[in-house]
């Protein structure tokens, strides 16, 4: 029976679009592959092209001391990039293997006391229900501003402001300390506003809000931060910082975020303005460089074991395919993504260790042939990865038997959920583990 | 490999971008076609996404998951083209005939309702519901909070379901919104290519 026909009670949505998907592939046949490739490197060219012609004509003009007329260059484009790797066919072969044996994979480990974590700060504020409060917000483009009421974490009507509260991990975008120095605590939430109802794309920026003695929550400082479209992954406070990973939100966004960094905010009297975090990156800055070392322990140690490669100190460069270190036969691949938060304080100290996932494969396999077949594949894992002075230790590998980590929450009474997938199926389950104060215990 | 059996050489990354190419441009396609209710557009704009990720291979390959940076761009570029053409389409709807291909009355009349839904709705009922994203991924992607997102999904299921409803009541001889759509389309017999007449 066509959903035409059937009445509204009985629309089934996932059912009509798992139809529609169905007939559109049906009906449709990609161009060659050589075709597309080649326009996509007709563009680049023509960009370039575009580019070193106003260069050119820049620095003419500025030469001349007056306007001049673009004219095409004659020097010749670079090739058009042709980087990098490997999406491969979901099918699992079997392939001899280059490394060195693989380790023992490691016994399960006990269960310890799970501490107890710093407790919710003791502050009126702490108790607010901020998805139906009434804030005064400051102006800002695209937002309403002045004193709005909030239902479910957003206002009525266009434009639109919504708290970024939820998620998946309540609680995961709103923070409290005490940021102006007065006693009292403040809050930190992540705020986007839709300026139209067409408008499908938030921009984020940050609010500071202070509780009055008659109750009142208003912010102060203004917005804090870049308002952009990218997403306050996790917030904290800390010395009297706002601290927070900025990861963009939208593909091929100019904004430069690496993994590990987070931004930190100062209130100086009358706004936050940003200060160093002393927050590195676990990859290095650019192609040129190598990333910070990494311990991964002794060849016998956990890590290792559960990463089924050699253990030591690695070093992780970019290449053409990511970030990854070739070594004895074998690669050590990072995982990147633009959605996961990087840092989890998992101590409760404001000390944030780096989660980021890690995969070692045979040299002759590439990553992506691995991590969605197997094969080739000796483990992955979400790498738990503590600061030492010169760079990084890793204190646990979160690892599935045949699955692979794609996504992670940390929530913040000290739960870390992982998005796990079979390497063909493509379906998720979540898997969850808790922090012992030493390693994530099931 | 010679994906489209010309001879030519083929390295490695072009082998490995074809065969994403090859696997994923029709669910990009179809995503494409939910947002923007027209096929020709949709079948543009995925080979731009295509094109944007060959131009981009040497990071894009190193993510986690290629396809959803792919969608993403997908749902951005959709967008925009909804913004640009929103104004022109009024003044054209009553004077061109847009021939779409020959999907089912019900396919078309389900594309014809989700045009009718704000974009924000229509975004997250497309990802969630055709490209089946969970909800936190929905609301990962739009930057938007979860609640928003469900409160999106539950105005956006009702109102295709109340449109859907409206649609089926005419009776015997009602092809579908698709001939009676505010746009003035009709449907028609092309074989998936771009429309022959706009």
């Amino acid at each position: 029976m066509s959903h035409l026909d059937t009445p509204q009670s009985e629309f089934e949505p996932r059912e009509a679009f798992a139809g529609l998907r169905a007939a559109v592939r049906a009906s449709v046949t990609p161009p060659p592959a050589t075709t597309l490739r080649a326009r996509a490197e007709r563009q680049l060219r023509r960009r370039r092209l575009a580019t070193v012609g106003l260069v050119a004509a820049a620095v003419v003009a500025v030469l001349l001391g007056t306007s001049t007329i673009l004219r095409p260059t004659t020097t010749p484009p670079p090739p058009a990039q042709t980087p990098s790797p490997s999406i491969a066919p979901s099918t699992s072969t079997s392939i001899p293997p280059t490394g060195p044996p693989r380790p023992p994979r490691p016994e399960p480990r006990p269960n310890l006391p799970v501490p107890e974590r710093p407790t919710a700060i003791n502050d009126p504020i702490a108790a607010v229900d901020w998805a139906n409060a009434t804030l005064t917000v400051p102006p800002r483009d695209g937002c309403p501003s002045g004193t709005l009421r909030f239902v479910d974490g957003q206002t009525e009507g266009f434009p639109q402001m919504i708290l970024m509260l939820d998620d998946g991990v309540p609680g995961q975008r709103l923070a409290y300390g005490d940021l102006t120095g007065d006693g009292s605590a403040e809050a930190v939430i992540e705020a986007s506003c839709l300026a139209h109802e067409e408008d499908a794309h938030a921009q984020s920026a940050l609010l500071v809000f202070t509780r009055d003695s008659g109750g009142a929550l208003r912010s102060i400082g203004g917005w804090v931060g870049p308002i952009e479209f990218i997403n306050h992954t996790n917030i904290w406070v800390h010395g009297g910082q706002i601290l927070t990973e900025q990861v963009p939100s939208l593909p091929g966004y100019d904004y430069v975020y690496a993994p590990g960094t987070a931004a930190a905010y100062e209130w100086d009297g009358v706004s936050f303005v940003p200060v160093p975090s002393g927050l590195t990156p676990v990859v290095p800055p650019d192609d040129e460089t190598l990333g910070p070392p990494i311990d991964l322990g002794p060849d016998d140690g956990y890590v290792a074991r559960a990463l089924g490669c050699p253990g030591g100190v690695i070093r992780f460069g970019q290449h053409q395919e990511g970030y990854r270190v070739d070594r004895d036969g074998v690669v050590y691949g990072l995982g990147f993504t633009i959605a996961e938060p990087y840092l989890a304080d998992l101590d409760g100290d404001g000390q944030p260790y780096v989660l980021i996932t890690v995969h070692c494969r045979e040299a002759n396999v590439t990553a992506q042939l691995a991590l969605s077949t197997g094969t080739g594949l000796r483990g992955q894992g979400l790498l738990v990865l503590q600061r030492t002075p010169t760079g990084f230790a890793a204190v646990d590998l979160l690892t599935v038997p045949d699955r692979v980590v794609s996504g992670w929450r940390f929530d913040k009474s000290g739960v870390l959920t992982a998005y796990t997938s079979r390497y063909e199926s493509g379906e998720v389950e979540p898997t969850t583990w808790v922090w012992n104060g030493q390693y994530f215990q099931p | 490999m010679d994906p489209d059996g010309s001879g030519a050489p083929v390295d490695a990354d072009a082998r490995a971008f074809d065969t994403l190419y090859q696997a994923h441009y029709g669910d990009l396609v179809a995503l494409l076609h939910a947002l923007t209710d027209d096929l020709g557009d949709a079948q543009d704009l995925a080979q731009d996404v295509f094109c944007r990720a060959w131009q981009r291979w040497r990071v894009i390959a190193g993510y986690d998951d290629p396809v959803a940076w792919l969608r993403r761009v997908a749902v951005n570029l959709a967008t925009s083209r909804f913004r640009r053409r929103r104004t022109a389409d009024r003044h054209l709807a009553r004077q061109q005939v847009e021939v779409v291909p020959a999907l089912q009355p019900d396919h078309v009349a389900l594309v014809a309702a989700l045009r009718t839904l704000p974009v924000n709705q229509r975004t997250a009922v497309v990802l969630h519901y055709l490209v089946d994203l969970p909800v936190a991924d929905v609301a990962q992607e739009l930057g938007v909070p979860v609640g928003t997102v469900k409160a999106w999904l539950s105005r956006g299921r009702a109102a295709l379901a109340s449109r859907l409803d409206e649609a089926g009541r005419p009776g015997p001889g009602a092809v579908g919104p698709a001939d009676a759509g505010p746009t003035g389309r009709t449907s028609g017999t092309v074989d998936g290519g771009r429309a022959a007449t706009r």
